[in-house]
């Protein structure tokens, strides 16, 4: 199962001020909050850690199909490796736990979920508010060889997205995020 | 407080926050934050922050948690204006 979340770092400078009183109460344990805290740079790990939360919230939903909650806090992240462009870690929820990639840059950080560690999967990131949809569907298209034209993209109950071949539902997994000028999306290759 | 009072005070709240302006002209009680408003999900915690000061009152965990669309809000506004 997969979920992921882009983040535009500029789009947060303007829209999001996360020292204002109140805000990491509501989204980050006191453990995480020292994470945040303690590193060089606060904004770039307080998001990271923020989309951790929401990629793995969004794998676990799909998953068992559960209903829109805003738990945010109820995700605990640990951060495993921290090389330059590559961060991997682990989001826990209840009993379950997802592994996590982060890929970012000083304009965005994008984290991919999977319920099982280097599970395959391809994304792409877009920078020019680009519709996404489109784009997966190409990218699907050639990964499970199927004209482009008779798949579609539905949400379900949950609105959680989904592919359907000719009306009819496929399971493969995929995830979409968007905000500010950023795009992505990423797609499972195999079933899981 | 009337629910009416409730629903305009909200209303103006999420409005900044909005990026779906038709959503906010059909601003009904079915109305969620994320799918109707386009409310981007790192922004509904100041939409959470904003009732809580507006409001004068605290927001638990527990509350948060369904704080997702217009009736819900207004029923665990209601709930924490009694709590006072």
């Amino acid at each position: 199962m997969i979920g992921n979340d882009i983040i535009d770092l500029e789009t947060t400078y303007i829209e999001s001020n996360w020292q204002r009183p109140g805000f990491l109460d509501k989204i980050f344990s006191i453990k995480e909050q020292e994470i945040i805290q303690k590193s060089d740079n606060k904004t770039q790990t307080l998001w990271t850690l923020w989309t951790m939360k929401e990629a793995g919230y969004k794998a676990h939903q799909r998953r068992f199909n559960l209903k829109a909650k805003y738990n945010p806090t109820a995700y605990k992240c640990k951060l495993y490796k921290n090389e330059s462009t590559l961060l991997e870690g682990k989001v826990s929820f209840e009993s379950f736990s997802y592994h996590t990639q982060t890929f970012s840059d000083e304009c965005y950080i994008h984290t991919v979920a999977t319920a099982l560690p280097q599970r395959e999967f391809t994304f792409k990131i877009f920078d020019n508010q680009r519709e996404v949809k489109p784009e997966l569907i190409e990218e699907f298209s050639a990964q499970y060889r199927l004209p482009s034209e008779s798949l579609k993209i539905t949400k379900d109950r949950n609105s959680v997205p989904h592919f359907s071949y000719k009306n009819q539902n496929l399971p493969q997994a995929f995830s979409l995020s968007h905000h500010g000028k950023f795009s992505a999306f990423v797609l499972a290759l195999t079933n899981y | 407080m009337t629910n009416l009072e409730i629903t305009e005070k909200l209303k103006s709240i999420v409005k900044p926050y909005s990026q779906n302006k038709e959503g906010l002209a059909n601003f009904t009680n079915d109305t969620t934050f994320i799918n109707d408003l386009e409310i981007n999900s790192a922004n509904l915690v100041d939409v959470i922050l904003d009732v809580e000061d507006e409001f004068n009152i605290t927001i638990d965990n527990d509350s948060m948690e369904g704080m997702l669309n217009v009736g819900d809000s207004i029923r665990i506004i209601n709930e924490k204006l009694a709590e006072k």
